[in-house]
């Protein structure tokens, strides 16, 4: 602001303050009104800056708050994959244990016994008619 | 405002998430030793008592699924089941999958093959030893797993 600027804000502030005198009650008291809605709503200046900077979309002047939140949303966004991956993992797991679960079952109840299904020798033999 | 709400859902959720999978892997890891199972599990698993504590949670898992099941099969089932408990307990992991993966394709047999799959195995049995170990010798010709169908038998002279 130079100097002509400033005389020239000084004009404006006196004209302002000798209005401010003449201003009826009822005026008044919505501005006092308006004026203290204005400042319940001011945003705390540490956040203001992290919400200006993410709009922004970030920048080297950013500041640590936005770091500070970023890294948590990448955090957040990280536990939840390891959890999702940790989770199917566990669910993979169970399905194994509920269809080896089945099929043991119906296999040791079968007629024929565990050496049946495991010679190579009874295989070959099937396959070749059985060759004596 | 909105990115103070992103983050607490964020954080939200990564909680929920945390301690849902924390009770979930509670649920799958129980493991639970010889001296903790049931009467009726006990009886079951009889077989399987001397090696139960070192089996791994998975089969545990597995084993008690299948003593819950147990009182629904018939007697000669249930028999053939525990008299079979401990020998497969005992099989390496793969011949355990190698045995599941014949008997599918044995139930993909039609059944009338499937039924005189037995007596096929007692003729086996007859064979002469020396032929057995010959017949084992053989690289499997098909994939292995497979259960081969059994051929048609031979046409019979008439009158026969």
């Amino acid at each position: 602001m130079n100097h002509r600027e400033a005389e020239f804000a000084r004009k404006i502030a006196r004209h302002l303050d000798h209005a401010a005198a003449d201003i009826r009650p009822g005026t008044l008291y919505r501005l006092k009104q308006a004026r203290a809605a204005a400042m319940a709503n001011l945003v705390p200046a540490s956040s203001a800056t992290g919400e200006l900077a993410a709009a922004d979309g970030g920048s080297v002047s950013d500041g640590p708050s936005y770091f500070r939140s970023a890294a948590v949303r990448w955090l957040g966004v990280a536990l939840l994959v390891a959890v999702a991956g940790f989770g199917y993992q566990q669910w993979r797991s169970m399905q194994q244990v509920y269809e080896f679960e089945d099929l043991d079952l119906h296999l040791l109840a079968s007629d024929l016994p565990i050496d049946a299904y495991l010679d190579r020798g009874f295989q070959n033999w099937l396959r070749n008619g059985f060759e004596r | 405002m909105a990115s103070e709400r992103v983050r607490a859902l964020t954080r939200a959720l990564a909680v929920a998430a945390l301690a849902a999978s924390a009770a979930h892997a509670q649920i799958a890891l129980k493991s639970p030793s010889w001296s903790e199972l049931s009467d009726h599990d006990r009886q079951v698993l009889a077989p399987l008592a001397s090696d139960w504590n070192n089996l791994g949670a998975q089969r545990k898992a597995k084993w008690l699924g299948l003593a819950k099941r147990y009182p629904g099969l018939a007697p000669d089932q249930q028999q053939r089941i525990q008299g079979q408990m401990r020998e497969w307990s005992r099989l390496t992991p793969d011949q355990r999958n190698a045995a599941r993966e014949r008997y599918k394709s044995l139930k993909s047999l039609p059944p009338d093959q499937k039924n005189a799959m037995r007596q096929k195995w007692q003729e086996y049995q007859s064979l002469p030893p020396d032929k057995r170990r010959e017949l084992s010798a053989r690289p499997p010709a098909r994939a292995p797993g497979a259960f081969s169908r059994v051929p048609p038998p031979a046409p019979r002279a008439p009158g026969q």
